[in-house]
């Protein structure tokens, strides 16, 4: 983006003038086409010699000269999106690898990788991909990494010799011929069949087998989904371990021939209503880490009172911090709440945009129950419990609102924005935000998540977000980049592979005879209908897209900076107030905090 | 078709590497994977080349105007079934699109890697390739109810017609997955795509069919599922508002699936049949198939506006049959209900049927009541309903085997545990059956609008 639009940008203080920014862009990228001279040709032929080469020097150098960009983009609008999808794409490579990187974390490294290095992604035209070696001759070719570095990229990348050993190089030829994804694909199933064997059949939970199942190496090929699983059950056997100390014989017998699942069911029942000190402990962990029984689960009815209950209580409870302010803002200029409860599909909390929903994970809201020794009627009946529950979810609502505010804000703006990395930056931080000052000015609040951190991960991970946040901004992107969301990809990847995509669709159109072009017209996807697609969604799509939808989509995304000065405005604030509450004076306390 | 939980990726790079000396991981189960591609015993030999080379990347054909009929199938083979997947596209290539039935098909294998095609079928005499035109969809999930849907739109922007038969092509299945944050919940699903591991889930499967119908301004006239286990009533509830019949099995189904070229060449000799007649054209054409073979198969189709009358009958049997006074009956019935599918059953109790026979269910808990009782007459009422009215479109194979006690429509029946995203169907909105599982699991549980 050119300098005074810049300038026009960061004056507009609300969304009221972003979509007059938009036509401004839109008006300058459709400028007649003019003819590079002689330097400026031999420039790009630079550029695009090297940056065809995956050379990341030359990629951020070409990035970084947005003067030059823009004239390219005036004279060659596809060829420029084709070289700034690769040089992003190099780029956003570059920038991966250099994090430093656990030796714990080949997981998150891999599926970090495998969003990039694959079939059809830009990587792929700089000759990285779809098969991922070549990624080890560019860093040797490009990087000085450490040899602990390089061998965790081959752990990751799933070499075959680190996969099957060095004993046979049958089928190498062939492994070497397939994409990371599909790697990781047919080891999860392995792993997976074989977590779900014990899942099924295995009543042990003894240290020793606790031990041994943390051992199996083959668990590090689970897929997010299974890995969950895997998680999960060790929390249960660690429970069920722990309970089944106390029991009596005749009890034990009760258990002794069940799957895992079953004995935490039954143990359910075993431990309700304790008294003892250390009783209640164990129950609420086993209570945690079972299913509900029939009583506990929050039929339709109850979910739909509770919902609306929630969204009240949710509004009282954010009111009065900076955060909690700023999203109640959001709401009272007109933006809409509306809150559900619903099984999330491995999240304790999503904004549906189709829906305009904020979807709270049914089975958080039942863990909490069940650990609370609470149940729907009793929970509904009581103010009071309704107000502790929107406590313990408002962390987590505060981040699922910013993320309806993100998506207003690219509506407003009348831009197409990808989900990635920088807005769950973004939102958690709003949620650390809300979370540091409740911790610090809120008694209830406090005790509550000192209380279920012993007892939910839920609970656990608002406060390790909370502390990275106030550790520091770079350890706090860090993680979020390559702890929690090493699955979605940054801006740069998904730009690149948007504009990689729609500028090979629109170069492809070229070559079309008007009759297939007319066809394209009348029959394929509209703005709407592209503008809502997700970066996966829009990439496989761009054949029946319309052009004009297209040439919109590109033209967001060419402007990067629009995204980027949102983001950086966004970590500003944040930074800003997080000072802003660590000083301010803290009230005294209204209840006892253990 | 048969969710398998071996391994099935293997389709595409397993024969690369079942001879490897592996170091960290064992391979020594994919011949056992392999070989379960045919397990279900009437999966046609793979005779046909994998689409990336026969499919001719050349653009759709063009629409013809408004058509009686648009039949899509949505085929997700990225997993063992990609033969059977092959050899169905092949039968439809048998009888062809015509000026009045539009034939689509979104073809997904794992030997295509992530990409899947879309094509428009043409018909041809080659049964050992695909030859219809197709257009490369890149880095597709076949198992996201928003790409079915795009698939959707996709074919009728391209082949409008006055009815639609819509039809996902898969396994089905209850399984095991993240019903919640922490792990835990099964759910009900289709459409699993063994390359990003995802799939479609009962109320996705709602959404989508919403989503489909607000696109092309009307109901869909027909939904199948070429699947397994998928007329469940908590399944056709979901998706009920949006369809006008639902065509589905209660039981397995085994690998060819649907024959295709037979209820095709009905529908194009007769191409103005109502929805109606084309549902009972399928289960009809299914059993005809199915007959000459030895395979257990169920095949309903239900007509989705019948669903609340269905649901009165259902209500009025439950609050004559959940009292503790029946409540021995209720147990003896449940052991002895037509149990299909028999497995592992999600977080419930190992090695259980996933679900049962709702009549037949009925039926039995009514031979142990007086013949005066309330519980029988509301039983025979709902008896009646479902076969005349609810589901009059039912056969089964083999003739005078087991599977005669299928009626159409089978429910939910955990062993120990309930499953709480259950409560979230639209089936537990409206039934008590959600109230009737929770008191047969509990009897000390409450039935709220008795």
């Amino acid at each position: 983006m050119s300098i005074w639009l810049k300038r026009f940008w960061r004056g507009t203080k609300t969304g009221k003038g972003l979509p007059t920014l938009a036509l401004v862009c839109l008006t300058a990228f459709s400028a007649q086409a003019q003819d590079l001279n002689d330097a400026e040709t031999a420039k790009l032929k630079l550029y695009d010699e090297t940056i065809s080469t995956a050379n990341p020097t030359m990629s951020k150098a070409f990035l970084e000269d947005t003067a030059f960009a823009d004239r390219l983009k005036l004279a060659d609008p596809e060829k420029v999106a084709a070289l700034i999808a690769k040089a992003q794409a190099v780029n956003d490579l570059e920038q991966l690898l250099d994090k430093p990187w656990r030796d714990n974390q080949e997981i998150e490294l891999s599926r970090a990788l495998s969003i990039r290095i694959d079939l059809n992604k830009p990587l792929e035209k700089v000759g990285i991909g779809p098969a991922p070696e070549p990624i080890l001759r560019w860093m040797a070719r490009y990087k000085r990494y450490s040899a602990h570095k390089e061998e965790l990229v081959k752990r990751s990348i799933r070499q075959f010799e680190v996969v099957f050993g060095t004993n046979s190089t049958t089928g190498k030829s062939q492994w070497e011929i397939i994409t990371i994804r599909e790697r990781n694909a047919f080891l999860a199933e392995q792993a997976g069949k074989r977590l779900e064997n014990y899942l099924e059949n295995e009543p042990r939970t003894d240290a020793t087998f606790q031990s041994q199942l943390r051992n199996e190496t083959v668990f590090k090929y689970l897929d997010p989904a299974d890995r969950g699983r895997y998680e999960r059950y060790l929390t249960q056997l660690a429970a069920a371990d722990a309970a089944k100390a106390k029991l009596s014989a005749p009890q034990l017998d009760k258990i002794k021939d069940q799957a895992i699942e079953q004995q935490m069911y039954l143990l359910g029942g075993l431990f309700d209503k304790s008294k003892s000190k250390g009783a209640i402990s164990l129950e609420r962990k086993v209570d945690s880490a079972r299913q509900s029984k029939p009583g506990e689960t929050l039929s339709f009815q109850n979910n739909q009172l509770l919902a609306g209950m929630l969204q009240t209580a949710l509004v009282s409870e954010i009111k009065g911090t900076v955060a909690g302010d700023k999203v109640l803002k959001f709401y009272n200029s007109g933006a809409k709440l509306n809150i559900a409860i619903e099984s999330c599909q491995g999240c304790y909390a999503k904004y549906e945009p189709s829906s305009g929903r904020i979807i709270f994970d049914s089975e958080m809201i039942q863990q909490y129950l069940r650990v609370n020794n609470l149940t729907a009627e009793t929970l509904l009946k009581s103010k009071a419990q309704i107000a502790a529950l929107a406590r313990y979810a408002s962390p987590i609502f505060v981040e699922e609102a910013t993320h309806q505010m993100q998506h207003d804000w690219a509506a407003k703006a009348g831009i197409y924005k990808p989900y990635v990395q920088e807005d769950e930056v973004e939102a958690n931080s709003m949620q650390a935000l809300y979370t540091t000052e409740k911790m610090r000015r809120d008694a209830k609040f406090k005790a509550l998540f000192l209380r279920m951190e012993k007892s939910t991960v839920y609970a656990q991970k608002r406060m390790e977000t909370m502390d990275r946040f106030n550790e520091s901004p770079v350890k706090f992107d860090r993680m979020i980049r390559q702890v929690y969301y090493y699955g979605t990809p940054s801006f740069g990847a998904a730009s690149s592979q948007i504009l990689s995509a729609v500028s090979s669709e629109l170069e492809r159109r070229k070559t079309l005879d008007a009759k297939a072009l007319v066809e394209i017209e009348e029959t394929g996807a509209g703005l709407e209908d592209a503008m809502a697609m997700t970066t996966q969604e829009l990439t496989g799509s761009v054949a029946e897209i319309k052009t004009v939808a297209l040439k919109k989509i590109q033209n967001d995304l060419l402007h990067k900076t629009v995204y980027t000065d949102h983001y950086d405005s966004a970590s500003d604030w944040t930074g800003s107030m997080l000072t802003t509450v660590n000083t301010s004076r803290v009230p005294k306390p209204k209840v006892r905090v253990p | 078709m048969k969710r398998n939980m071996l391994l099935t990726l293997a389709a595409a790079i397993t024969a690369l590497i079942i001879n490897t000396n592996a170091g960290d991981i064992s391979f020594e189960d994919i011949p056992a994977g392999l070989a379960n591609i045919k397990a279900a015993g009437s999966v046609p030999p793979a005779a046909v080349p994998v689409p990336a080379a026969a499919i001719p990347a050349a653009p759709a054909a063009p629409a013809a105007g408004e058509r009686e009929w648009l039949v899509l199938v949505f085929i997700n083979g990225r997993n063992n079934l990609a033969p059977a997947a092959l050899a169905d596209v092949n039968e439809m290539e048998m009888v062809g699109s015509t000026n009045t039935v539009a034939v689509t098909v979104e073809l997904g294998l794992l030997s295509d890697r992530g990409n899947s095609w879309r094509l428009y079928i043409e018909k041809d005499t080659d049964t050992n390739r695909i030859n219809s035109p197709a257009v490369k969809v890149p880095g597709s999930d076949m198992g996201s109810w928003k790409h079915f849907v795009d698939f959707a739109k996709w074919s009728y922007r391209k082949y409008p017609a006055r009815k639609v038969l819509a039809i996902i092509w898969n396994h089905g299945s209850g399984r095991v997955d993240i019903g919640g944050a922490d792990n835990t919940g099964s759910e009900l699903g289709i459409a699993y795509d063994d390359l990003t591991r995802n799939f479609i889930r009962n109320k996705q499967l709602g959404m989508a069919l919403k989503e489909i119908e607000n696109a092309i301004g009307k109901k869909v006239s027909i939904y199948a599922s070429d699947a397994c286990l998928m007329q469940m009533a908590s399944v056709v509830y979901e998706i009920k508002d949006s369809v006008d019949m639902i065509v589905g099995a209660e039981e397995i189904v085994p690998g060819a699936g649907f024959p295709y070229d037979t209820i095709l060449a009905d529908l194009t000799a007769d191409p103005g049949m109502t929805s109606e007649t084309l549902s009972s054209v399928i289960v009809d054409d299914f059993h005809t198939y199915y007959d000459a073979t030895a395979d257990n198969t169920t095949l309903s189709a239900i007509k989705s506006s019948e669903l609340p009358e269905f649901v009165r009958l259902l209500n009025d049997w439950v609050r004559a049959a959940a009292l503790p006074v029946h409540r021995k009956k209720v147990l003896a019935a449940e052991e002895q209900a037509l149990a299909l599918e028999y497995s592992y059953n999600g977080n419930d109790t190992a090695y259980s049927p996933r679900s049962k026979d709702l009549y037949d269910f009925v039926d039995l808990v009514g031979k142990q009541a007086r013949k005066t009782s309330k519980v029988r007459a509301k039983g025979e009422l709902l008896k009646d309903f479902i076969a005349t009215t609810l589901a009059p479109y039912n056969k089964t194979t083999p003739t005078g085997g087991d599977y005669d006690r299928a009626r159409g429509i089978a429910a939910y029946f955990p062993k120990m545990i309930y499953d709480p995203s259950y409560d979230e169907n639209l089936f537990a909105r409206d039934s008590l059956w959600d109230d009737f599982i929770k008191w047969k699991l509990d009897p000390s549980y409450k039935i709220k609008n008795r």
